[in-house]
């Protein structure tokens, strides 16, 4: 049995190795089942900061729905896990509290942005469940660099009532687990319409965990050939066919196909994320919450002044970007355009979807990095590493990341996608792999 | 020691803007942020290369596409217009500092 006092020392342990929490719950019930939350899931009574020091000492008066659900289903808060500030990052180092690191190599990036929760499922011996939340690629990203699970569901399946947002027509919440099965267990409590929540799909229940252990041999899954271009490490594309071939050798047929939109996927996500993220960040002006000053100077100062204290500077390039990309004169060529490209991919996946089953590819272009490495990218090269796991929130459709075989003791991660709200297909994949 | 991370082909620049101190100056009081000047220089570096690999979608035709504000169809639902318990004054004032008399307290406006 875990007692709570184990499951505390526990944290604390794999705290100090790894630097996984902004918050640890001391407060823990006698009895339930422990789970890591990401720290812009907002938790009753328990400080959530997404990672911005402008939320600092936010102290939120509600659970968000999701861990309503959670709690009524026998779950209770471990702690609330680092992560890259509001989710702008693909490593976990643009982190106000604490830059996590990852339990494969300490030396090396556990991914993001939910970076906290999946190396604490990594690591840790007794907590078998977290969650995420992706806007590009922030389950299946760090998923993929620790060595875990990470389910990111179609877009409007799980409320995001209490997420503390990045850009609204993209941001989802899902699980990290050491298995697939753990993560349709979590899919199951926390998917449903919640009329809290404007953009929740009204939708019959499904029981995800009944997807596992079935017979994948009618299934078809395209390899998408831009997934295994030569911008990849070889060693991950070689790994990531092996896990393929496996597939093969359990029932399941695949063919190879192209997506010849792909290489707009990077811009045409980042105009609209960050045209989105700009707006979202306007609510934090020092007022009803988060960092205040004192009430000297007139409105726009004390607003500027506030949001120069309290947001880092990825929050700040990217509301700059987004801010810019509105403007008038720039507005139809980048935000308008990039709204109807969105339009056109999500055609092209969908006319693939008619064909196959899933796409697959690789999670990630590379290896876990060296924080030393991560230093010396751009930004624009920060931002071409989430080239493989945009597709799929581009497109609001789900994806799955499963651990595949590792390169030189590195975790390697395989990722799946389906058409809209067929999680089902990824589930009855990633175990099949997984059991096989 | 030598980098393991393998940087990603950028795009070709594409769509001809000027992006000076002044404009990046006039999106950052836009925006609500002041910058230190040394940041308007790094920023200015930073939007130039990331703007030009944003301007790689003018090379696709998007003709006849409709703007969708979701990547899934959501309907809209319509809920009784019925009173519901909300927040307490005690929790809605908990986050802030400027509160007076049951009130927000906010700046002086122009």
């Amino acid at each position: 049995m875990n007692t709570p006092k184990k499951i505390l020392e526990e944290a604390k342990t794999i705290d100090k190795q790894y630097d996984t929490l902004v918050t640890l719950n001391e407060d823990l019930p006698k009895k339930g089942i422990p789970i890591v939350v990401k720290d812009n899931i907002c938790t009753q009574g328990l400080r959530t900061t997404a990672g911005s020091e402008i939320l600092h000492d936010y102290i939120p008066v509600f659970d968000a729905t999701v861990i309503k659900r959670l709690k009524d289903a026998g779950f209770y808060v471990v702690g609330k896990a680092a992560q890259d500030e509001f989710g702008f990052g693909t490593f976990s180092t643009n982190c106000f509290f604490k830059v996590p690191k990852n339990p494969n190599d300490i030396e090396r990036s556990c991914g993001g942005s939910s970076g906290g929760t999946a190396a604490y499922i990594k690591a840790s011996k007794l907590v078998n469940y977290g969650l995420g939340q992706s806007t590009g690629g922030s389950i299946s990203c760090p998923a993929a660099f620790c060595g875990v699970v990470g389910l990111t569901p179609t877009y409007g399946l799980v409320s995001r009532y209490g997420l503390i947002d990045y850009a609204n027509s993209f941001d989802k919440i899902g699980p990290i687990t050491k298995t697939v099965k753990q993560s349709a267990e979590i899919l199951n409590i926390i998917s449903g319409y919640d009329s809290n929540d404007q953009t929740s799909v009204q939708r019959d229940k499904e029981d995800y965990t009944s997807y596992c252990g079935q017979d994948i041999s009618k299934m078809k899954i395209g390899v998408v050939k831009e997934f295994f271009s030569e911008d990849i490490d070889k060693r991950i594309r070689d790994n990531v066919w092996v896990a393929i071939k496996k597939l093969e050798s359990l029932g399941a047929k695949y063919e190879e196909v192209s997506i010849p939109l792909q290489d707009y996927v990077v811009p045409t996500y980042y105009i609209l994320a960050t045209a989105e993220a700009s707006t979202n960040l306007a609510k934090y002006c020092g007022l009803r919450y988060g960092m205040s000053s004192d009430l000297e100077g007139y409105y726009d100062d004390y607003f500027s002044t506030v949001r120069e204290m309290g947001f880092g500077k990825e929050a700040k390039r990217r509301i700059l970007l987004g801010t810019f990309i509105r403007m008038v004169g720039y507005r139809d060529a980048y935000y308008i355009k990039a709204m109807k490209l969105r339009t056109k991919i999500i055609k092209e996946y969908k006319k693939l979807f008619k064909k196959f089953d899933v796409l697959v590819g690789p999670t990630m272009p590379v290896l876990p990095p060296r924080f030393t490495d991560i230093e010396k990218l751009s930004p624009v090269e920060n931002y071409m590493m989430d080239i493989l796991t945009i597709p799929s929130n581009l497109a609001g459709m789900p994806s799955l990341s499963v651990p595949v075989d590792e390169v030189d003791n590195l975790p390697v991660g395989m990722q799946f996608m389906a058409d809209h709200f067929e999680e089902k297909k990824l589930i009855m994949l990633g175990d099949a792999y997984e059991q096989g | 020691m030598r980098s393991e991370v393998r940087v990603l082909p950028q795009t070709p620049y594409s769509l001809k803007m000027e992006l000076d101190n002044e404009l990046v100056e006039r999106v950052a009081r836009l925006a609500r942020v002041k910058l230190k000047d040394d940041e308007v220089e790094e920023f200015k570096k930073d939007m130039k290369s990331i703007l030009e690999m944003f301007s790689k979608i003018s090379e696709v035709d998007v003709g006849g596409e409709g703007l969708n504000p979701q990547p899934v169809e959501i309907k809209d639902l319509l809920r009784e217009d019925s009173v519901k318990k909300s927040l307490g004054k005690g929790d809605v004032f908990k986050n802030t500092k400027h509160e007076e008399s049951g009130f927000f307290k906010g700046p002086k406006i122009k």
